[in-house]
Parts: structure tokens; sequence; C-alpha cells
């Protein structure tokens, strides 16, 4: 004999949890913490600053969850507050000016397509992770969360030129990046 | 086959979608933690800033209060407390009136001769006094105002006066045993007022005199120095909200 755990809907969840029943907040934590961490582990090459993230993302989740009005999908919403929390640890933490490496400027390598299709996410999640700071964030929010140049540099608090000179710098890092680790399978694998 | 940025950026996107990673169990603790944590230590400083609103309130509450009691104060009243001094001070005059004469006059109209002694010198006293100045016209005012409260005992008092002059000894003494303590009293008065109405000699006396005009009360709502010899610097010497007095010791 073996005990079925209850299974709760997002909107029974979300109804408990403006209620403030521990409980329901847990459970609704447990569905989205994997992905959401996911989410985090790509704006830092640092687990823990990335669990750091999670935990201030899901207080503001639990806080504020009565401004979520049900307009489109609640992970979607949780989506944004972990990217606008990443957002906040990276100007408290790293906003630095970033020198341009004028020396590889304007030099973009070709890959081919086969080799980053055949690469894992973990070693995608390895090449975004060997970006700098302001490189990775430029590159995430908009090859990946797919927020225009204007809104990217809204809320990097950057002008639109520089966005687009970060991304494709970004982009030309991770290409070279790519292309190595391809030559690194292929040459483990010959 | 070279690709595209667009393409590129797909291909991340795409493998990302369902990227997870399960977190620490310190994080669920973590959140836990903080969302037990009431809000109260950001309630502190607005409680406060609260608290200190309401005893200022109270304190300029109070002081207007005041203001309009001590306007309205009854004729009567004054009156009747000024007639309490007044029967005080009759008590001593049986002592310098044991002289010879017409005793029965002396012992009925005794309680209200002084009456007339108490309010005519006052005046005479006060305006041969070269240092007195406007201050003493609120002194002046108030003995008028015992004449007026104490209309119906003056009629009996008349008449006595009249009677034939007793010998001129009784009269010094009479006078001099009355006279004193009024003397005592409009004096300590007198050298009161003055002290307040000098001339100005810094910011902190310009205050005071536009303070003075607003509040009439004995401690002001606050008074400054106003001395020359601080190189026009000026200190706080009192403060009286109603309920919270503070005044420098002179």
């Amino acid at each position: 004999m073996f005990l079925l755990k209850p299974t709760y809907t997002i909107e029974e969840l979300l109804g408990r949890c403006r209620a403030g029943e521990r409980k329901a907040q847990e459970l609704l934590y447990n569905q989205l913490a994997s992905k959401m961490l996911g989410v985090c582990m790509r704006y830092t090459n640092n687990r823990t600053e990335a669990e750091d993230m999670l935990q201030n993302g899901f207080i503001k989740v639990f806080k504020n969850i009565n401004d979520y009005r049900g307009e489109g999908a609640f992970e979607g919403w949780v989506r944004r507050i972990m990217v606008h929390t990443s957002i906040e640890y990276y100007r408290k933490h790293y906003r630095i000016i970033q020198p341009m490496d004028i020396a590889n400027a304007g030099i973009e390598p070709a890959v081919e397509a086969t080799a980053i299709t055949n690469l894992d996410v973990k070693d995608l999640m390895n090449v975004i992770q060997q970006l700098t700071p302001g490189y990775r964030m430029v590159f995430n929010l908009y090859a990946i969360e797919g927020y225009s140049h204007k809104e990217v540099a809204a809320m990097m608090g950057i002008t639109e030129g520089t966005s687009k000179s970060q991304l494709s710098r970004a982009r030309t890092i991770l290409k070279e990046l790519v292309t190595k680790m391809e030559g690194k399978t292929y040459g483990n694998a010959g | 086959m070279e690709m595209q940025d667009r393409e590129f950026d797909k291909v991340f996107n795409s493998k990302f979608n369902e990227f997870e990673v399960t977190p620490s169990p310190g994080v669920w603790d973590g959140i836990v933690d903080e969302l037990d944590k009431k809000p109260a230590r950001r309630y502190i400083i607005p409680f406060l800033s609260i608290a200190a609103s309401i005893i200022v309130l109270l304190g300029i509450g109070v002081l207007f209060l005041q203001q309009k009691t001590n306007k309205q104060q009854p004729v009567q009243k004054i009156a009747a407390k000024y007639r309490h001094e007044i029967i005080k001070q009759t008590d001593i005059t049986p002592l310098a009136l044991d002289q010879p004469g017409d005793k029965t006059t002396l012992n009925t109209h005794h309680t209200t001769t002084p009456a007339i002694k108490l309010v005519m010198p006052l005046p005479r006293e006060s305006n041969t006094d070269s240092n007195i100045v406007k201050e003493t016209i609120p002194v002046k005012a108030d003995n008028q105002l015992v004449l007026i409260a104490a209309a119906p005992v003056v009629p009996a008092v008349v008449q006595p006066l009249d009677v034939p002059a007793p010998p001129k000894t009784l009269n010094i003494e009479q006078q001099k045993t009355t006279e004193k303590p009024i003397m005592i009293a409009s004096v300590e008065q007198e050298n009161a007022a003055p002290l307040k109405k000098r001339g100005i000699h810094n910011l902190g006396g310009l205050i005071n005199i536009i303070v003075a005009k607003i509040d009439k009360r004995e401690d002001k709502l606050i008074e400054f120095t106003d001395n020359d010899e601080d190189d026009g610097k000026s200190t706080v010497t009192g403060i009286n909200l109603g309920i919270i007095k503070i005044k420098k010791q002179q």
C-alpha cells in the first residue's frame, strides 16, 4: 500500500498563498524552484549567488503575490521577478565599467550549426558563465529572455548602443568558446 | 554551414527552456525566515514620529487653552482674590488702632477702611516712582478693578473717614501697617515686568518681543538671551509647552 501525494493546481495554491498559508507557499515553491534556479544560474557563474537570487526572488513573489492578476502564466510572472532580482544583484555587486577588448573587437569567428546543437545544455551553461558579468547580462536578456535593446538598456541603465555592442561582443566570445569546446570534444572522440 | 546570430540565440533559448537545477534545502528555510520576520522594524521610526507629533500637538493645544482661559477669567474671580488679600491685611490694623477714640465705630469699620487705603496710594506710589514705565498700567487696572468689585463695601467706608480725625499718630501707624505689604507686592510685580521689555540687542531680543506679543504668559513659549556681551549670539533660556516647562536659572 502506498500513499498518493495530493496534487494541486497553481490556481488552488495561489488562493491559499494569498491567505498566507505557509504549506501552500512551500508547495508552490517546490513546483517552480528548480526551473527558476535554472534561470538564475545563467546570470551568474556562482551557485551560491544563484541560490541567493532564487531566495530573494521567491520572497518577493510571496510578498507581492496579490499583484499577480492572472494576466499571463504565473510561471512567466515568477520568471520575470527572478530576472529582475538577478539584475538588481548584478547592479549591486558587479556594475563596474566593462572595458571593451579592442584587440578582438569586430572579429567574429564562424561557428558551424552542428557544433552548437551537439552541445549539452550544461556545456552551454559553462560557456555563458565564462562571459564577464556585463556581457552575460545583455546576452541573457536579449538572446534568451527575448527583451529588445531598448528594454535591456532601460533595465541595465545603459544606452541602446552599449546594449548592442555588448551583445555583439558576447556572441563573438561565445562562438569562440563553442568552437574550442567542439574541437576538444572531437579531439577526445578521435 | 555558417550560423546566423538569430539562429545562434535560438539554440540557447531552446536548450535553456527546460533547464532545471534542484536548489539546496537551505533556500526554502531562508525564505521562511524572511517571511516570518514581521515588518515591526519598519514601524519603529514611524511610531516614534507619530508619538512625538502627538506630544507636540498636545503641548500646543494646552498652551492655547491656557491663553483662552486667562482671557476669559471673570472679573468677580479677580475681585474675590484681591478682597481676600485685603481681609488679610486688615487683620494687622487693629493693633495700630488701639488708640483713644470711638472704639465702636472703629471696630465696625476697621475691615472696610483699608479698602480705600489699598487702592488710593498705589497709583500715587507708582506714578512718583521714576523707574516705572508702561508696564505698571496693568497693575493699576487690576487695582481699579478691585475698586469696582468692592463697590458694595465702599459706601460704608466713606463715612468713617469723615469722622473727626483721630490723632495724627494713628494715621501714620495705620498707613504704615496697611501700605507696607501692598508696597512689597506691587514692587515685586513692577520689578518683574520691565525685565521683559528691554531694547533689542540681537535676534533673540527680537524673537522675545514677537513671542511676548502672542504669548501673554509669564513663562513664554520660547525665550532667548538678549545681551550685548555675547557678540549678538543668543541662546534659548526657556521653553514652555504647557505640560513641559524648561527654564534656565538666571
